[in-house]
């Protein structure tokens, strides 16, 4: 505890402690002489006496001296306050109370959540400021309050916090404690002061760990406002196995559902697609372990389908549930011309291509591929429209006709995408597709000639940063370098073109353009095992679906699932709609306009609540609805938590905890105005008067026979 | 008796005493007349005064002249002298030059000494005197004449007061030198060691001798009056100590009154009077109270 005054000016009252010694001195009698017969009782007596009368002298002189300093304390009103309480008991507050409003705060029992409780003490601080104090509120977690900004009125605080509601969001307290040291260091209040109230999640103290301390003299209080609870299960993650998710094909999901607690638990989860819910799978999982649940779904019609994953059901209920925004798109028309047709499907140059498009369609009686291929020969190519595909594979096609040339790079130039392979019908040919260039369609490279390399060629060089080999980063049984090339056709990469994979003699394996609103991919060697293994190996389906994917444009209807407090991915405004017409619609009923973002894009606000926002242009005719999803950061799910100890190195200073949440205005009170004891002090003086007067008007000893008698 | 010229030797203090007589408790060696009580027959040489003779009294000391003249009947009475022989010793330290009443103590032992000698030596005892402090500083031998009183009126007041006391030495010195059993009337405040005062007195009584002490004190003394800050200095030795009277006061009255009371017990154990003589009382009154208690006591 420190002692500090509220008048400290009175402080020089405590020279009065002087005045009995300087009355002492000045007003003290002069001995007289006096001549007597024999001083030899007196001396026996003073032997006696010293002794006794010195230490009275010393104690009444103590008492005298120690009661008019009691009364110069008294009257600069002293005042106890803990260690390091900082400010000044006297003066006016200026304080800012953080309440965490993230979604971890929604955990709760009996119907109160920590939220609920957290805001209890925030009504008790504000409760005990007084008139000529200062409030600020913020409720880092909730975007909407924090948008809202700080007023320095306590009624307005108040009133705040009388319509706040816990948001779901993830809070980033250091930053919010220092945006609140900000907003109260500008004030003139003796006192400044920072409440946060938070259940201590160590997710919300992560973000900023080092972002340096608070201002010298803002005191910091911490409630700890979390519920008791061990347990929390909840699915965190979610993926498409087999994108794109195409209707009527069934669409295979994994979910990860992960148990952040600390004892074993057990549950099932329940997969719900568009508010029917489906069957789940059983699972148990150990301490701080994961499940990796399956389900299987097909979506009957295309367009946006609200998928959800929920598992859970503890005291935390707003991490229960996963949400997913799947787009469900038709099977993708290709369009295969096969430049070297065979009746024998071995020799057929499109025969791994065929049987690569048609996965499973057969076994499963019915479609299970999401493309849809068409087989043209080159002579038949010339009376098709490539413009009813959404991409097209050149499979050792030597030369077109002038309209089927014409056609395909209309084709390229509106969106489409072509993927060339290269054959012995190629390979002699000047143009790139082995033709005089007006029969060409537009390739990526020229054709130098055919290469048959002494040793067998390997894919050495893959470009993993480019979006045709960047899923398969990360799968290891993704071996590029398993197939083998006996013979190529050099290529000569196009201006504009870039070469994204090579061979292990360096020559050009894979190279990408863009042309137009389209793209083309070309590869340098065959589609069938003449020239090499490829179609054989393990990557050549994934790869050829990818490829796929990305000339007819079909990326990104995999799923969406992002994270509350995050914008949604930025998209192109949709053709004759204008921004001002749409609406972000949340799962609540609250509805917001996007902003224009860069480049013509649209510019949605952050998801503020979890579940699926309808991004659409209520306008008639129009027709545009776009659908995401949202959940809480998994962050919020961890039970892991910081100490208040922690929370004091990351911001730099002391940390008071506050013991009692109901009680936290008179515990923060307690620290700024500290404890008269003005009154006892006086009640002190008055008994060290007391005790002086009895002392000094006390005999040495008593009364023990001395009357003379003659 | 004829009028003598000594400043302690008060015509009215005499005129009150004179009619009295000391009475020695005790049986004295030597011849004692009148009233004093003697083994031995006496005589008597000198006429004293008459008085009215009352039926019974002794033919044979009636006075037939007058009787012859003038018809009244009288009886002669003479002064006898006795072989009592009496000490007055006399303290004449520093300490008994105190007074805080305008009278020192020496003064007052003084007055009484000259009335104890007058008194004495009127009864034809034979009286001396002895002047201490811490040893006999003037002896005046004993003797039952004028001319013996008029020489220890001389001594005392010739006396100063002003050296440090010994009464125990001096009354042990007095035992030494007085061979045969005496009255010994000792005037002294006795502010000493009080083991050794009594030894000697103790001395003096295991000599036979008759002890009379009169301890004299100032009413200061006794009751300790002062009520400011003071030094207070010895008169005999000049040591100061500063003293709070009202923080001293009880003590110091308790010890005084220690000291009294171990006088007054231990002279009563020994046979020995023993008196306080307060100088703020007339001496007179003093000395014929006494003098009357010890009449009454025969």
């Amino acid at each position: 505890m420190s002692l500090e005054f509220l008048n400290p000016g009175f402080l020089f009252a405590a020279a009065g402690a002087a005045a009995p010694v300087l009355v002492h001195l000045v007003f003290r009698r002069r001995a007289v002489q006096v001549d007597f017969s024999s001083v030899r009782f007196l001396k026996l007596v003073d032997l006696r006496l010293a002794r006794n009368r010195r230490l009275r002298e010393i104690l009444v002189l103590v008492l005298r001296t120690s009661a008019v300093l009691l009364c110069a304390a008294a009257l600069a009103r002293p005042v106890l306050r803990p260690e390091g309480a900082g400010g000044s008991p006297g003066g006016s507050t200026s304080l800012a109370v953080i309440l965490d409003s993230s979604a971890s705060m929604r955990a709760g029992s009996a119907g109160r959540t920590a939220f609920d409780e957290a805001a209890a003490a925030a009504r008790s601080a504000l409760a005990a400021l007084e008139s000529g104090d200062e409030a600020v509120i913020m409720f880092p977690g909730s975007p909407a309050k924090e948008e809202a900004g700080p007023s320095r009125f306590v009624e307005d605080a108040r009133a705040e916090l009388a319509s706040a509601s816990c948001g779901f969001g993830r809070a980033a307290l250091c930053r919010a404690a220092r945006e609140a040291a900000a907003a109260i260091s500008k004030s003139r209040s003796a006192n400044k002061e920072i409440l946060l109230i938070t259940d201590l999640r160590a997710s919300s103290f992560e973000e900023d760990g080092g972002g340096g301390s608070l201002p010298e003299g803002v005191r910091l209080f911490v409630a700890d406002a979390a519920c008791e609870s061990g347990s929390n299960l909840s699915p965190v993650s979610a993926r498409i196995l087999n994108p794109p998710v195409i209707a009527g094909i069934p669409a295979e999901f994994s979910v990860i559902v992960r148990n952040h607690g600390t004892a074993e638990e057990r549950g099932k989860a329940v997969l719900r697609i568009d508010g029917s819910e489906f069957g789940g799978g059983e699972f148990r999982i150990g301490p701080g372990q994961t499940a990796e649940m399956a389900f299987s779904r097909v979506f009957d019609k295309p367009g946006f389908h609200r998928v959800t994953f929920a598992a859970g059901g503890d005291a935390f209920r707003a991490d229960d549930e996963f949400h997913m925004a799947v787009e469900a798109g038709s099977r993708v028309q290709v369009l295969v011309v096969n430049g070297s047709p065979s009746g024998h499907p071995f020799l057929d140059e499109t025969f791994y291509i065929k049987a690569a498009l048609d996965l499973g369609n057969e076994q499963a009686g019915g479609p299970q591929s999401c493309f849809d291929p068409v087989f043209l020969s080159e002579a038949e190519l010339e009376s098709a429209d490539p413009a009813g595909f959404r991409a097209v594979i050149l499979a050792n096609v030597r030369s077109l006709g002038l309209r089927a040339a014409a056609g395909l790079r209309s084709f390229v130039e509106n969106g489409g995408g072509i993927l060339v392979f290269h054959g012995d019908r190629t390979a002699a040919g000047a143009g790139a597709a082995g033709g005089p260039a007006a029969r060409n369609p537009p390739l990526a490279a020229d054709c130098a000639g055919l290469e048959s390399p002494q040793e067998q060629v390997r894919l050495a060089e893959v470009d993993f940063a480019s979006d045709v080999f960047e899923p398969f980063k990360s799968e290891a049984n993704m071996d590029f370098k398993e197939a083998v090339f006996s013979r190529y056709v050099l290529l000569k990469p196009a201006q504009g073109a870039k070469i994204i994979a090579s061979f292990s003699d360096g020559a050009p394996a894979v190279v990408e353009r863009s042309e137009g609103k389209g793209r083309i991919i070309q590869f340098a060697s065959s589609c069938d095992l003449d020239w090499g293994n490829l179609p054989t190996r393990t990557v050549f389906l994934p790869m050829l679906y990818r490829m796929l994917c990305l000339l007819a444009r079909v990326e990104g209807t995999g799923g969406l699932a992002g994270i509350v407090g995050e914008r949604p991915p930025a998209a192109a405004i949709p053709a004759g709609t204008a921004l001002g017409d749409l609406i972000l619609s949340a799962p609540s009923g609250s509805r917001r306009a996007p902003s224009a973002g860069p480049g013509g894009t649209i510019l949605l606000p952050e998801f503020d609540e979890p579940g699926f926002h309808w991004l659409e242009s209520p306008g008639p005719g129009s027709g545009f609805k776009r659908l995401f999803a949202a959940n809480i950061d998994p962050g919020e799910s961890a039970l892991e938590r910081a100490s208040v100890d922690r929370v004091s190195a990351l911001l730099g200073t002391r940390a008071i905890p506050i013991e009692r949440l109901s009680d936290a205005g008179t515990e923060m009170l307690s620290y700024r105005k500290g404890d008269e004891i003005g009154a006892f002090l006086l009640v002190a003086a008055l008994a060290l008067m007391l005790v002086e007067v009895f002392l000094a008007n006390r005999p040495l000893h008593g009364n023990r026979g001395n009357k003379v008698t003659s | 008796m004829p009028e003598f010229k000594s400043r302690y030797l008060e015509p009215k203090a005499l005129r009150r005493i004179g009619g009295l007589n000391l009475l020695a408790r005790s049986v004295v060696e030597g011849f004692i007349s009148g009233l004093h009580k003697s083994p031995f027959k006496g005589f008597s040489v000198e006429f004293a005064e008459y008085r009215q003779y009352v039926p019974g009294d002794d033919l044979k000391h009636f006075d037939w002249k007058v009787f012859g003249r003038n018809d009244r009947k009288y009886i002669r009475q003479y002064q006898e002298e006795t072989n009592l022989k009496a000490y007055i010793a006399v303290d004449s330290s520093g300490s008994m030059g105190f007074g805080s009443a305008g009278t020192t103590k020496f003064e007052y032992a003084c007055y009484l000494a000259a009335s104890l000698c007058y008194l004495l030596v009127r009864q034809k005892d034979s009286t001396g005197l002895a002047v201490f402090d811490e040893r006999i500083t003037r002896l005046v031998q004993p003797g039952s004449t004028r001319a013996a009183l008029l020489n220890m009126l001389s001594a005392l007041d010739s006396v100063r007061t002003g050296r440090p006391t010994s009464a125990a030495s001096a009354l042990h010195e007095i035992a030494d030198r007085v061979r045969r059993r005496a009255l010994i009337i000792v005037l002294s405040d006795l502010l000493e060691d009080q083991a050794g005062v009594l030894k000697a007195i103790r001395h003096l009584r295991h000599n036979r001798h008759e002890v009379i002490v009169f301890q004299v004190l100032d009413p200061a003394e006794i009751e300790f009056p002062f009520r400011s800050l003071a030094d207070f200095r010895d008169l005999e030795t000049g040591e100061k100590i500063q003293v709070h009277p009202a923080a001293f006061r009880q003590a110091y009255l308790a010890e005084v009154g220690k000291m009294i009371e171990t006088y007054r017990k231990a002279c009563s154990e020994s046979r020995v009077d023993y008196q306080i003589a307060r100088t703020d009382a007339p001496f007179d009154a003093f000395l014929a109270k006494y003098l009357s208690k010890r009449a009454r006591l025969g």
